[in-house]
This record gives C-alpha cells, sequence and structure tokens, in this order.
C-alpha cells in the first residue's frame, strides 16, 4: 500500500489557516456542539406529542408534494389491505427484464405482518426476502440474495421516516434489510406507517441529530433519502423517469 | 499524466461556440429553465432570505476549522472500518485508486459523475492500467461515447441534441436509429444495468461530507451514484478537501440549497450518506470503502485570504446557469472541468494564473453569478482580484504581468488621476491632439496601433474640448 500523508496533510491544512485560528481543543469543542440547541428540543416534543388530525394533515402534504414527483402515495387500512393493494399491482405490472414474476422484500416486522407469501400464493409469485442467518455461510447466502434481487420485478420495504414537505422516504441501513431492494427491481413499494411522517427535513434532522448518539439507532455506516423514482433530463432536458433505478414507486401509509 | 486543462484555447474555442446555432440554442434553454427556478426555491425556503448569508457564514466557520473537520470525518471513517486516503496533489490520488483496484483485483469500473476525478485524469490512468471504466450517468455516459469533455457541472451532455445522441447510440450501441429521449434513456439504461452487475468497484465524487457523524453524502436524480456506491465490492470516493460541514444541521441547511442550485429541486432524488463498509452479515452493499481526500491546490487558496472563500463553493453551478457569458460560449471553451463563472475563478487556482488568465477577464463582472450563489461567494470580487495579480504579477501564485505596456499605461493613469493639474493639463492637449487625428464629427471608430482592440466592437467618444468640471461650474444652479 502507498503512503499516506495525513498528518503532513493536516498540518499543511493548520498552516494555511495561518497564526490566528487558536488551539485547535477550544474551535473543536465550539464548532461541534456538546448540546442540542432548544428550537431541536421544542422539535422533538412536537414530533412526539402529534395528534391523530396532525397526522392525517401530514399525511395531505405528502400526498400533494409526491404527486409532481411521480411518486404514488396510498393511504390503507390496515397492513391486510396493504397487501391487497401490493397484489393488486403484482398482478398488473409486467416485468422489465425477463419473463417470470417475483419479488424481494426486506425481513421486517410492519412486512412481516403483511404476510405477502400467503396474499400472492395464489398467483404463484416467489417473495423472496434479504433476511441473513449469521451462523451460515455468508458469502453464499449474499450471493443468493443478490441473484434474487437482479431477479425481481419489484421490491418491498419499510422505511424509518418519511419527509412530507419532500415527498422522501429516509432509510437507515439495519440488518436483514437489502439497500440494493429499493434500487435494482423496476418496481418499488415502501411500506410506512401514519405514526412516521414528519413534517420537514429541519424537523428530520432534530430526530436524526438526537438519534446519533445512540448505538442502536444511530447513524449506521449506510442511509438513503428517497423522493421518487429513478429521473433524467439529460438529453435535451427532457424529463424521463428510469434512467437507472426505479421507474416506479409508491408508498403505502398504514393509518391504523 | 493527462493534462485536464486547455484553458489556452479559450478565445478561439468561445469564437466557435457563438457561432453554433444549436449550442446558441441549448444554453439558452438551459439558462431559462434553471435560472429563474433557482431563485424561486431560494426564496422558498423556511429560513427565509437570508439563507444564502447563513449559508455563507456555515461554509466560512468550516473552512476556518477545516483541519478538525477533516481529523474528525477521517477517525469517525476508520472507526467505521473504511480507509481513508490523504492525497496532497493528482498523481496521489491516482496511485492510490490504482493501488486499490489493484489489491481487489480490478478489471472493470463503474463511476458516478465527478468533476474532481475530471480534475485529476482518473479514468484515462484507470484505462492506461488495462481496467475498464464505464461513466454512468446519462449525460457523462454520453460524452464518455463520444470521447468529449463535459460541457456543464450537472448537464454534461447539454451540448448534444437529441438527434446526435441518436446517431452516437446507434452507432456505438448498435440500436436502431431513433431522437426519442424516452427510448434513448431505457438503452443507455439497458447497457449500464449489466456494466452495474458486472464492475468490480465503484467510483463517486461527494457532494459534501459532515465530520461530526463521519459520513460522505453523494446526490443523483439517476440513482446511478447509489447504483455505484451499492453493488459493487469495493466503493471508492473522491473528495476535494473543502467538502465538508461540522454538523447535521449544517449539512441539511447545504444539501438544500445545494438541491435548489443544481436543478431548482427542494431535495434531490436520491441522497445517500455513506460513513463506511457494512459489517459481512449485512445483505448486501460493499464490503470496502475507501476515501480519498485532496488537496491538488486547495491549500494554497486556503493561505491566500483574497482567495480562501473559494473554498465554500459546492459545485451546485447555479452561477453557470445565469452568466450571460457561460450563456454564449458554453462549457468547453473554458478548458476545464469547471466551466462557467466558478471555473473562471477555480481553474486559475488550480491550472496557474498567467495559462488561465482569458478565463478571468472574459468574465462581465455583471454580479449575476454573486446574486445566484446558493452560499452567496462574492465570485466577481475574486475575479478582479485575479486580474489585479495578473496585472502585477504575484509571487505566491508565480504569476508574471500579462502586459508590461498595459501596466504602465494604467500605472501612467493612476498617477495623473491623483495630480488634477497635470491631469486637467493633460486632457486639454490631448483634447487638442486628437482634432488633427479625428478631424471627422462623432465618436472615434478606430484607434490606432496596440489600442485598436477596444474599437473592434465598439466605438469611443472623444474627450470634450471642455471638461465635465468646467461645464459643471458655469452650470446654472436652478433656483
Amino acid at each position: 500500500m502507498i503512503q499516506n500523508h495525513r498528518a503532513s496533510f493536516i498540518n499543511r491544512v493548520r498552516q494555511s489557516l495561518g497564526p490566528d485560528i487558536g488551539p485547535a481543543d477550544v474551535r473543536r469543542a465550539r464548532i461541534f456542539p456538546e448540546t442540542s440547541e432548544k428550537v431541536s428540543q421544542n422539535l422533538l416534543q412536537a414530533v412526539q406529542s402529534r395528534a391523530p388530525k396532525e397526522r392525517e394533515t401530514l399525511l395531505a402534504m405528502l400526498m400533494d408534494q409526491a404527486g409532481p414527483l411521480h411518486l404514488h402515495v396510498t393511504p390503507v387500512a390496515d397492513p391486510a389491505e396493504a397487501a391487497q393493494q401490493i397484489a393488486a399491482l403484482v398482478r398488473q405490472k409486467n416485468p422489465e427484464w425477463g419473463e417470470k414474476k417475483s419479488l424481494i422484500r426486506w425481513s421486517h416486522p410492519l412486512l412481516d405482518a403483511l404476510d405477502l407469501e400467503s396474499v400472492l400464493a395464489d398467483q404463484h409469485i416467489p417473495v423472496h426476502t434479504t433476511a441473513m442467518d449469521s451462523q451460515a455461510d455468508l458469502q453464499g447466502q449474499r450471493q443468493l440474495i443478490r441473484e434474487n434481487t437482479v431477479a425481481s420485478f419489484m421490491g418491498i420495504t419499510a422505511a424509518d421516516y418519511c419527509v412530507a414537505d419532500t415527498a422522501t422516504i429516509v432509510m437507515k441501513t439495519h440488518p436483514h434489510q437489502g439497500r440494493a431492494v429499493s434500487l435494482v427491481p423496476s418496481v418499488h413499494v415502501a411500506v410506512i406507517t401514519i405514526d412516521q411522517i414528519l413534517t420537514n427535513l429541519t424537523e428530520l434532522y432534530a430526530v436524526l441529530d438526537d438519534e446519533k448518539n445512540t448505538p442502536e439507532n444511530g447513524l449506521t455506516h449506510h442511509m438513503v433519502f428517497i423522493s421518487g423514482p429513478s429521473k433524467t433530463a439529460d438529453i435535451e432536458l427532457t424529463m424521463v423517469h428510469g434512467a437507472h433505478g426505479p421507474k416506479e414507486m409508491h408508498i403505502f401509509v398504514i393509518r391504523a | 499524466m493527462d493534462d485536464p486543462f486547455t484553458t489556452e484555447k479559450y478565445t478561439a474555442k468561445s469564437r466557435q461556440a457563438i457561432s453554433d446555432k444549436r449550442l446558441q440554442g441549448a444554453l439558452a434553454d438551459v439558462q431559462a429553465r434553471l435560472g429563474p427556478a433557482t431563485q424561486t426555491m431560494y426564496s422558498a425556503q423556511p429560513e427565509g432570505a437570508g439563507i444564502r448569508q447563513q449559508a455563507h457564514e456555515i461554509r466560512q466557520r468550516c473552512i476556518e476549522n477545516l483541519d478538525i473537520l477533516l481529523e474528525a470525518l477521517a477517525d469517525k471513517v476508520t472507526g467505521n472500518g473504511g480507509q481513508v486516503f490523504f492525497a496532497n496533489d493528482a498523481e496521489e490520488a491516482v496511485s492510490c485508486c490504482l493501488a486499490v483496484a489493484k489489491k481487489h483485483g480490478v478489471k472493470t469500473v463503474v463511476k458516478g459523475k465527478s468533476m474532481v476525478t475530471e480534475e485529476v485524469g482518473l479514468n484515462q490512468a484507470l484505462e492506461a492500467e488495462g481496467v475498464d471504466v464505464a461513466e454512468t450517468d446519462l449525460g457523462e455516459y454520453i460524452i464518455q461515447l463520444a470521447g468529449e469533455k463535459p460541457s456543464h457541472i450537472i448537464a454534461p451532455a447539454i451540448h448534444k441534441t437529441r438527434e446526435q445522441v441518436g446517431q452516437l447510440f446507434a452507432e456505438k450501441l448498435g440500436i436502431d436509429y431513433t431522437a426519442d429521449p424516452a427510448a434513448l434513456t431505457q438503452a443507455a439504461r439497458a447497457v449500464l444495468r449489466e456494466k452495474f452487475l458486472a464492475a468490480d468497484m465503484g467510483i463517486t465524487g461527494c457532494n459534501l461530507a459532515c465530520a461530526q457523524t463521519g459520513h460522505i453524502t453523494t446526490v443523483s436524480n439517476e440513482g446511478n451514484i447509489r447504483m455505484t456506491s451499492t453493488l459493487p465490492r469495493v466503493h471508492v470516493a473522491f473528495m476535494g478537501m473543502e467538502r465538508v460541514v461540522a454538523t447535521l444541521k449544517d449539512h441539511d441547511i447545504l444539501f438544500r440549497l445545494l438541491s435548489s442550485g443544481a436543478a431548482a429541486q427542494k431535495l434531490g432524488g436520491y441522497v445517500s450518506y455513506v460513513g463506511g463498509p457494512g459489517p459481512e452479515d449485512y445483505p448486501d452493499g460493499p464490503v470496502a470503502f475507501h476515501l480519498i481526500i485532496i488537496d491538488n491546490g486547495r491549500s494554497r487558496m486556503l493561505a491566500d485570504p483574497a482567495f480562501r472563500e473559494m473554498l465554500c463553493c459546492i459545485r451546485c453551478s447555479a452561477c453557470l446557469n445565469v452568466c450571460p457569458v457561460y450563456g454564449k460560449i458554453g462549457g468547453h471553451a473554458y478548458g476545464s472541468p469547471y466551466s462557467g463563472p466558478v471555473g473562471a475563478v477555480v481553474t486559475p487556482l488550480l491550472a496557474g494564473l498567467n495559462r488561465a488568465q482569458d478565463l478571468c477577464f472574459g468574465e462581465t463582472l455583471c454580479g449575476a453569478c454573486k446574486q445566484a450563489c446558493p452560499v452567496d461567494i462574492d465570485l466577481p470580487r475574486m475575479l478582479r482580484e485575479l486580474r489585479f495579480r495578473l496585472a502585477e504579477g504575484d509571487e505566491t501564485w508565480s504569476a508574471t504581468p500579462v502586459s508590461k505596456p498595459e501596466k504602465f499605461a494604467m500605472d501612467t493613469f493612476a498617477w495623473f488621476t491623483s495630480h488634477p493639474a497635470a491631469y486637467r493639463a493633460a486632457l486639454f492637449s490631448a483634447s487638442r491632439m486628437q482634432a488633427l487625428v479625428y478631424a471627422k464629427e462623432g465618436p472615434i471608430r478606430q484607434l490606432p496601433g496596440p489600442l485598436a482592440g477596444w474599437t473592434r466592437s465598439r466605438t469611443l467618444r472623444k474627450i470634450s474640448s471642455r471638461p465635465f468640471r468646467s461645464q459643471w461650474k458655469s452650470r446654472k444652479q436652478p433656483s
């Protein structure tokens, strides 16, 4: 491996900043404040004590914002209805690559509750998951998950949060939840609950900031914000959906 | 190593661009669509109209603590199982990437659009080692197939018409000719999907990094950067050393402004935070993550108080979309991965002041770029500063005076303006002398000798026989 110049690099940066910058530890304490601001505290409180009526307002706002982004948001009463809606989508859509229809989904309590395996049994659609058994051969499992993800025409995920103002779903990367599920299949379906909807990015960042130091739901090694299907305007600024990622995206919001 | 700069051809390429009717149409279109829309997005932010100034302060504070932020970022990424490499220059950055590729036995690479990799000449270096490199941003893929360079920071193929892309794809991809953007996008989608799935390594840039949490962030609307940073087993990210902010809160404001400035969006379609490789028992994602942090002349900007502000730039390209000069000459004329007003300042600072002198003299100083900048960078001030250094010569930037006669003329002019009596006398004699040369009525249409350039595209008013001061004195005061 070639030599790393971290120390001399940082030192040159420090020299370039000039003699008057002050001691590093003083500046460090100032630029990384320990306590969160009062504004963030208030935001967090607002999120935690949101009334059902306010949640409905946020859902309506999400639907308004999602429209122009070609993102379909459908409220459903319960997990069973979400499963029925997904089954209808599966029936309606044709695979983009190859003939066979199959699905890939996260291993996640909310998605487990949909029982898609039974709901799709009459259509004879295989439903794969991205669950990993940490005791078994990891390489082999990853390989199989990859093949299943590539072969699937629809990927089903949950999410950590959803931001109404930008029509964005936020997904931190957790175990058993493949990143490619929301990326490689032609259709991405996210299932969320209404209490996961936040007002705007400022609220989201207050929540993320609050969580960042707790190991179990900190920021993890990867996180993605998705606001609608893949799109491009690189040829004469003409908007085309489905450049590389999903051509279509659906969010089902469970009210109960 | 290939030189990424061809700034010496600025004047010739500008002239060529101005006579290209198709290019003129494309440039007018991109400016009309994105320029005004960007302003609307800024004012719609919850922070209100002052958000650009607020963002400027955040960036300024981050740059003034860059040493601390880079250390914190590197510690976090390393702690997360990633590798961080600090590259002093382009050569080091490239050889680091080559070493990683060699270590992992990499044969094929997919790339997300990244101007800093253009700056260090990465693709050519990888190809020289026999590695197959595929650009995956649709615009970047088009110009890679065409063997050209990007002409806009975020819309690299904006200079190409749909018919040209259709012909290119028919020729290079063997598909039936079509000029339908949707069909062309689908054709590229199919080819690139195979590349994504087969690639050994993914290379991306970095739009911004958050030091406190130890993540780099990337944004795309196509999803190609997500593909690049998710499917191959190795992910290498290139980052200009200034692209870091301290906290999540800073990140929030700047990323919103980046989305607005770049594409008049509230938020880009896909925003990814990458803090390291995933654990082995996760279902997918790269098993190795390398972050290459690049100086390549940036610390010199940091050390010069007049140009430190340039490091606040987040490369959104909003200034391109309002610049009257970019709007006429397009991106290729600048001969640099960075075009438009940002390119006119940053290219001389990277490639050498004298080499890229035409770029800063070419801009109009109208100030539209400052108004459009999401972080309110005073580009016109820095353009003037560059012109000053070029006129006077400057040791720290190894700049030699552009024109000794011009400098002499300006110094003489400066002396006269600070000596009123001499100035009046000089004007008086000049007004008498000009009558001998320019007998005709009306403005001067052609100046002699080296001054002829001034009157090539404009006329010059004659010196009045009665100076303004004396006209003013004898003017009737309204009672």
